[in-house]
């Protein structure tokens, strides 16, 4: 049975016997001991941690109590702010837009993290062996991380053009008369998913490869001598060891998702056509930065903020308390 | 560094003890190309002054954002760009200067040397800076009609002239337009419908306006459906490209330089891009009548002395203003880049932009044109700019890509756009 922290920081009592002036008063003696080393690994803690917490609090915690205390104003940024309480949170009940762009984002969510982990993990498992020219195969998957999201929407708003796009070039080739895809209220929600998921894709190959590659080769050499064939081999061993990173992979997407779409949604249709990719960040940014209302942009943010912070707790995969200890 | 007191220079060759120093100046992004050999031109005549440049977004939120930003931080450089939009709220907010402090300074630069509409755009009609000028006119554009003669010659159609009117328009229009498989490869004409540009002197000419006797969008009203309706008829009918068409054909500028559109209606502002990419001939003609009679749109971009230029930097900032306006001064170095027409109005018929070598052979147009200008109101605040611009993007979706009525989608609009404007007045008291 594995010992616990505690434990192993701990001297062991036959050791703390031999410690001088120990005898009956040695628990007094090993107590104190406890404490001196515990306080060493707290020292040792707060050295490596706290750089990053300090930064951690200047760009991630100040702002986020900033945006709260800014969601209890009415602040245009020229006037002086005028407190109003939650009056903005119960204006995003009120407002038609907020409602809708909450919805659009859960669209998108759902087009654009379920394929993003499914085909991360297919394509990870397929470049997951030693063929000819197997580098060259990676390296082309990871090509959209390097791509910028601005130049990356430049280009597939090329693809999508209904005039000289090669995508509806591709159709006609088999009959099939394409739409005007960014302008269209149905079709331009799925066209601007399919490239965030393209723009997604090579993170998700990264950390599923790189998890795929720790499986223990044994285990699916003792899978194949149990005769299981390679849909159970997938079922019953890669699966379940791949599973914390899928749920690393789950919210990093969620979190990207939700966030880092602005400028993919910006670029390619503007919110449009009629809102139907009127996502809530690009609804943020208009209110913020176009109609000046930092008060109400920043309600929205912070209960995007909220969303967000329970849906990765929701997603965060459950811990084995024998792990910890 | 303050720079030493003024001699009253206009231009060069008047400059007697020019001040020195360094002179900062915000500058608009797409500006840069063209200034900087302007700036390069005034330290050339004022030996022992230095221009620091900075560039700021052109776009409007970024805009905002950074000068709001900068204006906090006590940041502003000594002169700084602006849109005509902008300029009540920028007063407001303390970015800009009051330019009558310049034009009364005695200088050859004086409120009556500009073009009066422009001017305007930068005189704050209500609120605290009521009666103030925040803004310079860097240039006087208003909209003309732009044509590819190759086009024309090839369907065998005269160039526009001054007789045409709308109507004329769509059936030229029309007969330019190209289609394959049901989509359109050629425009007959690219306009923004959603601009204020358009609309603007379009329901006007319809003999109503904009906003009603409380400062409210009156959208619904039936000249502004009737002139709505007019374009967007032809959008719908594939004659006409718009906003939602600009966006995949590289906006406006892109459909007329890549043959996309035949005519576009726009500003003289985009005739170097224009120049560097259509590789037709082409020129320019009045805006056609509408209801028989002719308006244009019109808007420029500006520049003012910030409150820091004018305490810390006076005397060089307005020695620059001065030289800026002169016909051999900036003017010189800025019309000679084809983006210019200048707002003063002795030189509309100076050699230095109309002599340049075309196209656009019908220069004269531009500053013809500048008598048919109607401005968007300057009573709009630049917040609620921002909502009519979408809103009027949604109801163009909605009558263009979804069918909708004209009347309906104008109705949806102007509520969002009054509910905008009755906030941002009483949150500004």
């Amino acid at each position: 049975m594995g010992k616990t922290v505690t434990e192993l920081h701990a001297p062991a009592p036959a050791a703390v016997s031999r410690l001088p002036g120990s005898g009956r008063a040695s628990p007094r003696v090993a107590a104190r001991r406890r404490r001196a080393l515990d306080g060493a690994a707290a020292l040792w803690a707060l050295l490596f941690v706290g750089p990053n917490l300090v930064l951690f609090s200047i760009f991630i915690v100040v702002p986020v109590l900033a945006a709260f205390a800014l969601s209890l104003f009415d602040w245009n940024m020229i006037a002086d702010p005028r407190f109003v309480g939650l009056q903005n949170y119960a204006d995003i009940l009120r407002d038609p837009r907020a409602l809708n762009s909450i919805i659009k984002t859960a669209y998108l969510v759902i087009l654009g993290v379920i394929p993003t982990v499914l085909l991360s993990f297919g394509m990870a498992a397929l470049i997951n062996t030693r063929f000819l020219g197997y580098s060259v195969v990676r390296t082309l998957y990871f090509l959209p991380i390097v791509i910028s999201f601005v130049a990356s929407a430049v280009l597939w708003r090329f693809i999508y053009d209904p005039r000289v796009g090669p995508l509806n070039a591709l159709l006609a080739m088999f009959g099939v008369n394409g739409t005007n895809w960014l302008q269209n209220t149905t079709w331009a929600m799925p066209a601007v998913s399919l490239v965030i998921v393209w723009l997604r894709l090579p993170l998700g190959i990264i950390l599923y490869l790189a998890a795929l590659q720790q499986i223990n080769s044994s285990l699916l050499e003792a899978a194949e001598i149990d005769g299981a064939n390679s849909w159970q081999k997938l079922v019953h061993v890669i699966w379940p060891n791949v599973r914390p990173v899928t749920f690393m992979i789950l919210i990093i997407n969620l979190r990207g998702i939700i966030f880092d779409s602005f400028d993919v949604v910006q670029v390619m249709t503007g919110g449009g056509p009629l809102d139907s990719t009127d996502i809530l960040i690009k609804y943020i940014y208009d209110l913020a930065f176009a109609q000046l209302r930092l008060g109400y942009a920043s309600a929205l943010s912070t209960m995007l903020f909220i969303i967000v912070a329970v849906l990765a707790l929701v997603f965060t995969p459950p811990q084995n308390p024998r792990a910890v200890r | 560094m303050a720079a030493a007191p003024l001699a009253i220079a206009a231009g060069s060759r008047m400059s007697v003890a020019a001040p020195t120093g360094k002179l900062t100046i915000s500058i608009l992004d797409f500006l840069e190309v063209s200034l900087k050999p302007v700036f390069a031109a005034y330290e050339a005549a004022r030996p022992g002054s230095k221009i620091d440049y900075s560039v700021l977004p052109s776009t409007g939120p970024e805009l905002r954002q950074t000068l709001l930003s900068r204006r906090m931080a006590n940041k502003l450089a000594d002169i700084t760009y602006l849109a005509d939009i902008f300029a009540t709220q920028f007063a407001e907010a303390g970015i800009l200067a009051d330019m009558r402090g310049f034009l009364n300074s005695g200088g050859p630069i004086t409120a009556d040397s500009f073009a009066k509409p422009f001017l305007d755009q930068y005189l704050i009609v209500s609120g605290p800076k009521k009666g103030g000028i925040y803004g310079l006119p860097q240039g006087a554009d208003t909209v003309v009609l732009f044509y590819n003669k190759k086009h024309f010659d090839d369907a065998k159609l005269p160039y526009p002239d001054d007789s045409w009117d709308f109507d004329k328009q769509v059936e030229v229009a029309t007969k330019l337009t190209q289609k394959s498989g049901g989509q359109t490869t050629r425009y007959g004409l690219g306009v923004s419908v959603p601009w204020h540009a358009t609309y603007v002197p379009g329901i006007t000419a319809l003999g109503d306006s904009l906003l009603d006797d409380k400062g409210l969008f009156k959208l619904t009203s039936d000249a502004s459906v009737k002139l709505f309706t007019m374009y967007w008829e032809q959008v719908k009918n594939g004659v006409f490209a718009s906003n939602t068409q600009f966006a995949q054909l590289g906006q406006i500028q892109g459909a007329f330089g890549s043959g996309a559109a035949s005519m576009i209606q726009s500003v003289r502002a985009l005739v170097p891009l224009i120049k560097q990419t259509v590789k037709d001939d082409w020129d320019v003609a009045l805006e056609p009548k509408i209801n028989g009679s002719r308006h244009t749109g019109m808007g420029s971009i500006a520049l003012a002395t910030t409150p820091q230029g004018e305490a810390n930097n006076k005397a060089l900032a307005y020695d620059f203003l001065t030289w800026f306006y002169a016909e051999d001064g900036g003017m010189k170095v800025l019309t000679s880049t084809y983006a210019v027409v200048p707002p003063v109005t002795a030189l509309f018929n100076s050699p230095i932009w109309t002599a340049l070598p075309p196209p656009p052979a019908n220069v004269k147009v531009f500053a013809d044109s500048i008598a048919f200008g109607n401005m968007n109101p300057t009573s709009i605040p630049a917040d609620v700019q921002s909502v009519v611009d979408n809103e009027l993007l949604k109801a163009e979706q909605q009558v263009t890509i979804s069918g909708g009525s004209v009347a309906d989608a104008l109705k949806t609009a102007q509520a969002t756009i009054n509910d905008a404007m009755s906030r941002t007045l009483a949150s500004n008291g």
